[in-house]
């Protein structure tokens, strides 16, 4: 297996990551973008994990602001 | 028990200066989101750099909207950040077809339209899941 084919074959976000930065590398290697080009997907990587980040970060506080309210409601 | 769940509740409040409490759902941001998706659920727009540039001034403009509108609700930091990260994909995307100069390659603009479409459906999940009003 290529390491494209193990990356691409992970369900982790981590995983996934990794191999469409692979790809991109592949298709500089492979002269289809440029160096700048190349320079801007990666950047879009980190932005997209970051996005991932603040998503996950912010479900859980919405679940946890459910939880609590959830728990304040109950007729103690 | 309900009073001593009032004074953590409110303590937990001021202590984080509200922070931990996501802002409701706005139909505003919702609105414009979609509209990104909408607009990157196709990718064949590449063969058409005239076209992919009016494209790409669309998005940033959105994006930029998105930011400036975001920033102006209250607690609404976590959202803030991820339109700060989305703006920062659609404004090197229109840079670059904006310099008439350079002819960004397909594989770039295809991958560039899939970076947004996928950060704009992340937003779009976790705004869509915020406590009505």
């Amino acid at each position: 297996m290529t390491p494209l084919e193990i990356y691409s074959n992970q369900p982790t976000m981590l995983g996934q990551r990794a191999a469409r930065a692979l790809q991109c590398r592949q298709a500089f290697e492979q002269q289809q973008i440029t160096q700048d080009e190349l320079n801007a997907l990666l950047q879009d990587l980190a932005n997209l994990d970051q996005v991932s980040v603040s998503a996950e970060e912010m479900m859980f506080a919405e679940a946890f602001q459910s939880a609590v309210l959830g728990l304040a409601s109950l007729p103690l | 028990m309900k009073n001593t769940l009032t004074i953590l509740l409110v303590s937990i409040s001021l202590l984080s200066g509200c922070a931990i409490w996501p802002s409701h759902f706005d139909g505003n941001e919702q609105a414009k989101l979609t509209d990104i998706i909408e607009l990157t659920k196709n990718s064949s727009i590449c063969d058409q750099p005239a076209e992919t540039a009016t494209l790409s001034k669309t998005l940033n403009f959105t994006a930029g909207w998105l930011m400036t509108y975001g920033d102006s609700v209250p607690n609404n930091s976590s959202l803030v950040t991820m339109y700060n990260n989305l703006h920062q994909i659609t404004d090197e995307f229109e840079k670059r077809y904006s310099d008439a100069s350079k002819k960004p390659s397909e594989f770039y603009c295809k991958s560039k339209i899939s970076n947004i479409n996928e950060a704009a459906s992340k937003i779009l999940i976790v705004s869509g899941k915020r406590m009505r009003p």
